[in-house]
């Protein structure tokens, strides 16, 4: 280690607690990481393992109300961060380190003309005229990709799409040539497409400049993409650290092991994922010893002791904070058997016949519309009973509005939508009511899809509830049945959503779509504000409740990977139309449509070359309020030829009748 | 949208309102028993000239046809003739109305000239000892009477210290200025007769206190808690992380944000303004429309108290309509979307 020039950020067993009423949480527990000059450095973890505490730390940026650190140091390009005032450090930041977040659409002020922002960090640490600042800030903005960097400028934070404002805080945080970058988590909000684009942008400018990145993610694949080194934490402890190479290929933590397993990647679609048993303890009076010893399938009486970050006797930079031994290898626990198969009889369940959605925008004085956005164009999709038909697609495909439109919560503005049979728009109210019984929802965020007011049993019962007057007694035990299918203790039922965890929420939130008995579940999101490892247990519990329940499944997601494992066919989105059509092996093992395959390049994989995240030419995504003429992707579309004016079909790509796609060039 | 089309079509919105008000007091005041005619008449009037009175008055014509002859007159800003005093109700309101819009706008100017700072204080040194004295006060303003708070500022500024005069709106040796706006201060100022501007200011002073004390603390809590969110959000992050100074955090980028929300609560008080400054004005013998409407309604003056609600719900709309453009200056996002 000595042989390495010092480390520009070095943080040295640093331990940090945060002061609450109900105790002290041990957020940070003699926690050291470094970064060497020139690095990337990846930090991953769980939400709660105190990855963003650690970062914001870097810099001082906590709240000091309640924050006590009883021990370490920290130490940034020199300076002690903990011993300086409170001025010298507003010198430092964003001057010689600076920092990006997660949320793009929040973190910047939404009142202020981006160009302004920008201008005021540099004018706060160089004394430069306004001219000079507005100059520099325009040549930013242009190193970040911006084309047209003068309008931008002049913009409002509003006006801008989500990775536009990335970029325009890249270009802040670049803004004072700062020699350290932390940046956390600043591609998690963003389409995969953008994503790529704004790693490939981070990684360049990064090594153009020389500054050293300290990167906080909890996306494995992300880091492979990306970081030089990887450190992994669990419960405010540090427990892996070494090379990329060597964590993603070799782990050695048995949690490490344990996350990598639990993607869907590294198991065959449809069979059962890893999951990690049992959730993260509570930071108030974490478990004594190794913090994942009660998870843990390996531990032993030794465990109860803390095992000391520690390099193996054949990997001097590759250390591990546990007792096991090298070469631990799990118990072989892959599922090879094939999954038992369902009940598909390939009759329609669903059908959406040309359903177009089209929404007013805008009013003038009077009331009326200026604009229509459509959100979904000429949609055509059979949901056969017993499948999962998997919808993929960035923000703005139109993916949500159909998961509403198959719910009957909006109306098409033209086509019609069966449900076995039945044309949905000319049924009477009563029969109506009928037919929505046999089709329920499960949304993206558990935490605000449940009334926090209501104790679980009355919300898992409350569609029976509302439905037919039942006795209370009535309505606990059926809840108590739906609560046991998902997993959830029947005597916890008397408590309310916010004493469960994520997972156990959107458990409860399947058991509450469940209550009706529906042929269909519509799935928007529904792992999405969720950690890896929880994924795998609901993505496990909704093939299983497939399988023992018969239910049919449209599953509305952005991650490819989930998709590509719980999908049997699957519709590709862009612009409110379906583009490619097909079993999910096709669209997505082998895409023919051009957005598809540029959807699958951009999704980052974790034995994917590393660094080669094209950086392809940014463009927007156009704007669905005036659609283009001919195809919607042609202006994006690097095969762009003459056919590509006329407005495009979905027609069978070649001789497999069953895949369609929406492109002249792939159809045959 | 423009701002041209926003004024356009919330001046659509005030034409809709005031109609609707004079539809709502117009039926009420039919409905309420009692007989206009037999009031002005007298009580000892015989039958005959009541009747007489009726016919006068149109009360005797269908109830539409009364209902479009008074939004006509109206419409020329003709208020009809008060029963109580017997002058136009126009010439009436053009004399009380300007004092309490005067004292009104006094009152909100010092809630928010103390207020915002106040409240701004009190949010970034949260829990701390200004946080608690802020807050004391904001309570203490919020539930003190009027009256109370009216008498004892009398007692202190003009009985004990004689700084500051305790009744009226001008000096009577001065008088009042040449009337363009109504208001004293300003006709004053556009005239440039000084000594009426420092008259009528002095004698807004103590009345302004007394009516916005209860705004502060309003105002105050308001700006707290809404600088306490916009200080947790993301973007102030950024400033932090961008080594923005406190100062630029907190005005540059804290308190626009924060007063977003607070203005429109600023609008809706002004309500309150207009009709609670009653306690106040009589506490300090004001010429306002507050013992001007409370003598009307005891008297059953209907053209009166359909004037000076009519008059109150344009002037309210109005004010909200200032308030919305302030809205639209503070956040661009409203610009855009109208």
């Amino acid at each position: 280690m000595e042989q390495n020039p010092s480390p520009v950020v070095d943080i040295d067993h640093l331990s940090l607690n945060f002061q609450t009423y109900r105790g002290a949480v041990q957020a940070l527990d003699d926690v050291s990481l470094q970064v060497r000059p020139g690095e990337i450095v990846g930090l991953v973890g769980e939400s709660g393992c105190g990855k963003s505490v650690l970062a914001m730390s870097t810099i001082r940026l906590l709240p000091p109300q309640g924050v006590e650190v009883p021990s370490g140091r920290i130490s940034v390009l020199g300076r002690d961060i903990l011993a300086s005032s409170e001025a010298e450090m507003g010198d430092f930041r964003g001057h010689q380190a600076s920092m990006v977040f997660q949320e793009p659409m929040n973190a910047l002020n939404p009142t202020i003309r981006v160009g302004r922002q920008i201008v005021q960090v540099i004018r706060r640490h160089e004394s430069v005229s306004q001219e000079q600042a507005t100059a520099r800030a325009v040549e930013l903005l242009r190193e970040m990709q911006v084309s047209d960097a003068e309008r931008i400028m002049r913009n409002y934070p509003f006006e801008l799409s989500g990775g536009m404002r990335q970029r325009v805080l890249l270009a802040m945080a670049f803004s004072c040539n700062p020699r350290v970058l932390i940046a956390d988590e600043p591609t998690t909000a963003l389409d995969v497409t953008v994503q790529a684009q704004v790693l490939a942008l981070l990684r360049t400018r990064a090594s153009e400049r020389g500054v050293s990145v300290l990167f906080i993610t909890h996306d494995l694949a992300v880091v492979a993409q990306l970081c030089d080194r990887v450190y992994v934490m669990y419960a405010g402890k540090m427990v892996e650290e070494g090379s990329t190479r060597d964590v993603l290929k070799a782990p050695r933590h048995p949690y490490t092991r344990a996350l990598l397993r639990s993607l869907p990647e590294f198991a065959e679609p449809l069979h059962p994922l890893a999951s990690i048993p049992g959730t993260v303890p509570n930071l108030i009076a974490p478990p004594g010893g190794c913090r994942f010893r009660p998870r843990c399938a390996h531990a032993f009486d030794k465990c109860l002791k803390q095992p000391p970050l520690e390099p193996g006797p054949d990997h001097p930079e590759h250390k591990v904070a546990c007792w096991l031994p090298e070469g631990t290898a799990d118990a072989a626990q892959a599922d090879t058997a094939e999954p038992e198969t369902r009940r598909q009889t390939g009759e329609t369940l669903m059908r959406l016949d040309q359903v177009s959605v089209r929404f007013d925008v805008g009013t003038n004085w009077l009331g009326k519309p200026r604009g229509q956005v459509h959100a979904m164009t000429d949609v055509t999709l059979d949901i056969r009973r017993g499948e999962t038909i998997g919808i993929v697609g960035e923000s703005g495909c139109g993916k949500s509005t159909l998961a509403q439109v198959a719910m009957a919560l909006r109306k098409p503005s033209s086509g019609k939508v069966q449900f076995d049979g039945q044309d949905l728009s000319a049924v009477e109210a009563s029969a109506e009511r009928q037919l929505r019984q046999r089709f329920q929802i499960v949304f993206q965020d558990p935490q605000s899809s449940l009334d926090p007011r209501m104790p679980v049993w009355s919300l898992i019962s409350e569609p029976l509830a509302v439905r037919e007057r039942h006795p209370r007694s009535w309505l606990k035990a059926r809840a108590g049945e739906l609560a046991e299918t998902v997993g959830i203790r029947a005597d916890q039922l008397d408590r309310y959503a916010h004493e469960f965890s994520g997972g156990q929420r959107q458990r409860i939130a399947i058991a509450r779509a469940l209550a009706l008995s529906p042929d269909l579940l519509v799935l928007d999101e529904p792992t999405s504000a969720l950690d890896v490892s929880v994924q795998a247990q609901i993505l496990n519990l909704l093939m299983e409740l497939q399988r023992n329940l018969g239910l049919t499944y449209l599953f509305v997601s952005h991650n490819v990977s989930v998709i590509r494992h719980i999908a049997d066919r699957v519709a590709v989105m862009y612009l409110g139309e379906i583009v490619e059509l097909g079993t999910a092996a096709e669209v997505l093992d082998d895409p023919v449509h051009y957005y598809t395959r540029s959807l699958i390049a951009s999704v980052p994989r974790l034995d994917g070359d590393a660094r080669t995240g094209a950086a392809a030419g940014f463009t927007e995504l156009p704007s669905n309020l005036s659609l283009p003429k001919g195809c919607f992707f042609a202006d994006r579309c690097p095969a762009r030829t003459g056919g590509c004016e006329k407005r495009q079909v979905l027609a069978p790509a070649g001789a497999g009748a069953d895949r369609l796609v929406r492109c002249h060039l792939a159809q045959g | 949208m423009s701002l041209a089309n926003i004024i356009r079509r919330r001046l659509l919105l005030l034409i809709l309102v005031v109609f609707g008000v004079t539809l709502v007091t117009f039926a009420i005041s039919h409905m309420i028993p009692g007989d206009p005619a037999r009031m002005m008449a007298g009580e000892r009037a015989s039958d005959e000239i009541v009747e007489k009175m009726r016919e006068n008055l149109g009360l005797n014509k269908p109830v539409a046809v009364q209902y479009a002859i008074y939004v006509g007159q109206i419409a020329r800003g003709d208020f009809g003739t008060s029963i109580r005093t017997q002058r136009p109700v126009i010439s009436d309101i053009k004399k009380f109305f300007p004092a309490t819009i005067e004292l009104a706008l006094a009152a909100m100017l010092f809630a928010i000239i103390v207020g915002v700072p106040l409240g701004v204080i009190s949010a970034v040194s949260k829990d701390r000892l200004i946080d608690h004295l802020s807050r004391s006060i904001s309570v203490v303003g919020i539930s003190t009477p009027a009256f109370w708070l009216g008498l004892l500022m009398i007692l202190v500024f003009y009985g004990q210290l004689g700084i500051l005069p305790g009744s009226g709106r001008i000096d009577g040796v001065i008088g009042p200025p040449t009337t363009i706006t109504g208001f004293y201060t300003i006709d004053a100022a556009l005239t440039g007769n000084w000594p009426a501007f420092k008259s009528a200011v002095q004698h807004l002073i103590l009345p302004g206190l007394t009516l916005g004390f209860l705004h502060l603390g309003v105002v105050t809590r308001q700006i707290r808690s809404a600088m306490l969110e916009v200080m947790s959000e993301d973007y102030v992050r950024t400033a932090r992380a961008s080594g923005l100074s406190r100062r630029q955090i907190i005005y540059g980028h804290a308190l626009r944000n924060a007063l977003i929300p607070s203005i429109t609560m600023i609008g809706l008080a002004f309500g309150d303004l207009l009709y609670g400054a009653v306690l106040t004005e009589t506490v300090f013998a004001w010429p306002g429309m507050g013992a001007y409407v409370v003598q009307s309604i005891s008297s059953l003056d209907f053209p009166a108290i359909m004037a000076f609600t009519v008059v109150a719900s344009t002037a309210y709309v109005l004010i909200n309509l200032f308030v919305d453009l302030i809205y639209m200056v503070l956040d661009p996002q409203i610009r855009e979307v109208g």
